[in-house]
């Protein structure tokens, strides 16, 4: 028989397969999302279960934590947006870590990971992961960070100290570490050192997640002062004509174009029509009845709550 | 005609190379199981049963396909009895089918054993009749279509590939296989556009041995619905063909002098 035959018979079969598999993915719903059931919850059996393979199963549980994560955030969102995840309904995300971890305790981007994410969902069980992280890596200063900023968004700023000071006593851990060690005793609530504390750990993460959302705090911290100066200028306006402007345009027209070429060389944004925007390039919403500036309604940005 | 005579023969080759005699160690398996689960499983013997024989079935299944699959055509070219079968009216692609669908057949004996085995067990557990016994048998069946896919993949290496490379490669496959949600999965997620494509590409081409796999369901009482039975069948059969015609054309081409 020709050849010609047998690539046609090729060709047509294997299309064939791949409208057939298109079919039977609608049917049953496959790759729409991680499956919403984790048979094996412990780590330490699966880790029995693996036959010495268990830093590869620890690496697919790494993944499919990811694919949880990212999944659930596309889910919702559209795109990835973190500023709260604990609406996100993340049910698996701590026994998915919790298994990762406990198949490697040494994963330290997993211990991380459930360090930043975990307090918004299950915060006791955020802080015992956090501290076996540490008792499996003790010598690791970043895993002692992580533990402290748990602490310090719990307002437990006694411990958090103590966790700070611990770790700044390790080999390579930065100054900065001692530093937090009295900030959390000294001022532990305040706007300052929770700008230094997404600072830290943008600064210290290797993790994309991670560092786009600590990005997006400190976008946050950025768009507050941004508006404490807006609403400064309000007010001078306000004590030199005797009422709130009317729009925020009638007060950036009479701004000097030499202030607003100083405000953009501090980092602030503006349109072609010099209306201030937010660190994401959403204009600032203005209210002429309360003489208030405040982020727009649909902006990216998440302000910093205390 | 040539396709079934040579079917028969590589059946009768497979008996004489006691292939079947892996059905000893799997009624072994199942006596004892059913002897001693009854004592330690808290009540789920028959779980235990349905789950353990279909996994058995498949993973004795799997290593016969793969290790018997690769050995059809090699063996053949090494023992240099290919010369008197091709010097005789035979095409290459019959003699490519005949061996194709004579493993299948073994697969068929070894595994409608099996599944009988299985009910056989079941029924000395539950003391008589249950539904859970015929329950397995559809079950069984998208077991041998998993067979029949991964002894076309193995036949296809082997056309062109060592013993060796091709048992490691159609292992891959299976493996890769049973996990392709996965693939589809992660297109989904990932974000790079290159990436994505590579792995939806991946996922339609590789055989998607997902399709076949029920066992967990039918140890808590379920059957395949009949769609995914339709649709399992169907797809077995398109992805063997295009497995078949590829191996018949590698091997057209193959110069035995």
């Amino acid at each position: 028989m020709k050849t010609s035959l047998w690539v046609t018979v090729l060709v047509i079969c294997l299309s064939a397969s791949v409208v057939l598999q298109g079919w039977i993915d609608t049917q049953r719903g496959v790759g729409s999302a991680v499956e919403e059931a984790l048979y094996l919850k412990s780590g330490k059996t699966l880790k029995q279960a693996s036959l010495g393979f268990e830093g590869i199963m620890a690496d697919l549980y790494w993944l499919r934590t990811i694919q949880y994560f990212g999944g659930k955030s596309q889910q919702l969102t559209g795109e990835i947006q973190i500023s709260n995840v604990g609406d996100w309904k993340l049910e698996l995300l701590e026994p998915l870590i919790n298994i990762t971890t406990e198949l490697d305790p040494h994963y330290l981007s997993a211990y991380r990971f459930g360090s930043l994410f975990l307090p918004d969902i299950n915060v006791e069980g955020a802080i015992k992961l956090a501290q076996r992280a540490i008792k499996d890596n003790p010598d690791d200063w970043r895993l002692y960070q992580d533990l402290g900023f748990i602490f310090w968004r719990q307002k437990r700023y006694q411990e958090a100290s103590e966790i700070y000071s611990q770790g700044s006593r390790l080999a390579g851990a930065p100054k900065w570490m001692e530093q937090m060690s009295a900030i959390m005793l000294a001022n532990g609530g305040d706007r300052e050192t929770a700008r230094q504390m997404f600072a830290r750990i943008y600064e210290t993460t290797d993790d994309p997640t991670i560092k786009k959302t600590s990005l997006n705090r400190l976008l946050g911290f950025k768009a507050g002062d941004e508006i404490t100066f807006l609403t400064k200028l309000l007010a001078d306006y306000s004590t030199q004509k005797g009422s709130c402007p009317p729009s925020l345009s009638l007060l950036m027209r009479a701004m000097p174009p030499s202030a607003i070429q100083k405000l953009q060389q501090a980092g602030m944004n503006f349109d072609e029509s010099r209306m201030p925007l937010d660190p994401h390039g959403f204009a600032y919403s203005f209210k002429a009845a309360t003489c208030t500036i405040s982020l727009a309604p649909d902006s990216t940005i998440a302000p910093w709550k205390n | 005609m040539k396709v079934v005579t040579i079917a028969l023969n590589t059946f009768r080759e497979s008996v004489r190379d006691r292939i079947l005699y892996n059905l000893i160690l799997f009624v072994l398996l199942l006596v004892g199981a059913s002897i001693f689960l009854g004592e330690i499983s808290m009540s789920q013997e028959a779980k235990i049963i349905v789950t353990m024989g279909l996994s058995v079935m498949r993973l004795f299944g799997v290593l016969i396909a793969i290790f018997i699959g690769i050995g059809l055509v090699y063996k053949e070219i090494d023992k240099r009895t290919i010369y008197s079968l091709l010097a005789k009216p035979i095409h290459r692609y019959e003699f490519i089918l005949g061996k194709y669908f004579g493993l299948c057949l073994t697969l068929l004996v070894n595994s409608a054993v099996m599944a009988g085995g299985i009910s056989l067990a079941l029924i000395y557990l539950k003391r008589g009749l249950d539904p859970i016994q015929l329950k397995i048998l559809p079950t069984a069946y998208l077991i041998f279509l998993e067979l029949m896919v991964v002894t076309a993949l193995s036949l296809l290496f082997s056309s062109f590939s060592s013993p060796a490379l091709s048992a490691l490669m159609t292992f891959f496959l299976f493996i890769i296989g049973t996990f392709s949600a996965d693939l589809k999965l992660f297109a989904a997620t990932v974000g790079s556009g290159f990436i994505k494509v590579v792995c939806q590409v991946l996922y339609y081409l590789l055989p998607n041995l997902d399709n076949f796999n029920f066992i967990s369901a039918t140890a808590y009482g379920h059957t395949p619905p009949l769609n995914m039975i339709g649709s399992a069948t169907v797809y077995a059969a398109l992805y063997i063909s295009a497995l078949l015609a590829a191996t018949v054309m590698i091997f057209q081409k193959r110069n035995f002098k």
